[in-house]
């Protein structure tokens, strides 16, 4: 019997899988600032470089761990394409949003309903580096807990399944029993998920620079764009 | 209840996408005084079916899934987007790819090995010399 290594699939599928990411995002992305070809190369290309590298470090690494029941090397061998995914997204983040940190993004105090009513309208109390540290960070972990449950649960509960007998005797229900995992794990996650995460962060402007101590608006708050 | 109407939405015909269109038209010249269920549901299709593109503010309705950007309520360019990434697709061409990440053994193809070895081709003719020899 010939086999194709385990790798080859590895691989194939993570590649696919930022394939499609950059391709959904690019068809729905925002055209008013659009990023430049170069800007998505690269970014397409970092995301391939981290994730591939961590999911074949990983799946080298794991048989490796002798100390390790086999039965909690094999849910962490399962889990090798979340840790995958969620590093390479995170990662992603950090290099490519880099310049925001260094340069600082706008803060704008929290109007009340009163100023809303008197006119008066968001204007930015200048450029932090806090608020850009922030909005990074809860950027890449948010994709971390996003997509989180959709490569656990299923993950997890396949490894459960295959210990019992039916699923045993007929190796072709895994592929199509995974798929009803996963198609039930996003119609459940995905509402929340959506939900957990808004796009505008307030913060109370204590916890920026001094130079914004005092300046928030409603409550003490300042909001910012947190991106994406 | 999300998820089920993006199915919905990505099997919207292109009479239905275009209806939608023209009744999204006429509320934005006042042809229609109010909000309708009919002009809902258009406003959906419009939504999930057609380019999002330039909106000033952006930044109120976009999320963010799994590393990937989906807007959900923005003006549209008008462009149909490209099925499989249009976000009304989003569950299932997901589906694909994480199923084959998470599918253990899915990249292990077994090919059709040679035919079995004849009887004649037997391990005797590997020997270094006659097994008949270790006989005596």
């Amino acid at each position: 019997m010939l086999t194709i290594p385990q790798t080859t699939g590895t691989l194939l599928w993570q590649i696919t899988n930022q394939s499609l990411n950059v391709a959904i995002n690019n068809a729905n992305a925002n055209k008013s600032s659009p990023l430049s070809v170069s800007q998505i190369t690269q970014s397409y290309l970092l995301a391939v470089g981290a994730s591939c590298s961590v999911a074949l470090g990983l799946n080298a690494l794991v048989p490796r761990l002798k100390n390790v029941p086999p039965a909690t090397r094999t849910i962490l061998g399962r889990l090798v394409p979340f840790a995958a995914v969620a590093s390479a997204g995170a990662l992603n983040v950090f290099l490519m949003r880099g310049e925001e940190i260094r340069q600082g993004i706008d803060v704008y105090p929290v109007l009340s309903e009163k100023d809303k009513a008197d006119g008066k309208s968001e204007e930015s109390l200048g450029r932090s580096k806090k608020a850009a540290t922030i909005a990074v960070s809860e950027t890449a972990a948010s994709r971390v807990l996003n997509s989180s449950p959709v490569m656990v649960i299923p993950a997890l509960v396949l490894v459960r399944l295959q210990k019992m007998n039916w699923l045993k005797n007929s190796p072709r229900l895994v592929l199509p029993v995974n798929l009803g995992l996963i198609l039930t794990t996003s119609l459940v996650a995905l509402p929340f998920a959506l939900g957990a995460f808004p796009q505008r962060e307030f913060v109370k402007d204590s916890r920026l620079e001094a130079e914004f101590h005092g300046r928030g608006g409603e409550g003490g708050l300042v909001v910012f764009n947190r991106g994406i | 209840m999300l998820t089920g109407f993006l199915y919905r939405m990505l099997l919207v015909s292109k009479k239905g996408l275009s209806d939608a269109k023209e009744l999204i038209a006429s509320y934005k010249q006042g042809k229609i005084g109010q909000m309708t269920p009919e002009l809902w549901h258009a406003k959906k299709v419009v939504d999930s079916t057609l380019h999002p593109g330039a909106c000033p503010i952006y930044e109120f309705r976009t999320r963010e899934w799994a590393g990937r950007i989906l807007i959900f309520y923005a003006t549209d360019t008008g462009e149909p987007v490209l099925h499989p990434f249009r976000m009304s697709a989003f569950v299932l061409s997901n589906l694909v790819v994480t199923a084959g990440m998470l599918t253990p053994g899915l990249g292990v193809r077994t090919l059709p090995s040679h035919p079995s070895p004849s009887p004649s081709f037997s391990v005797t003719g590997f020997a270094p010399f006659p097994l008949s020899a270790l006989r005596c």
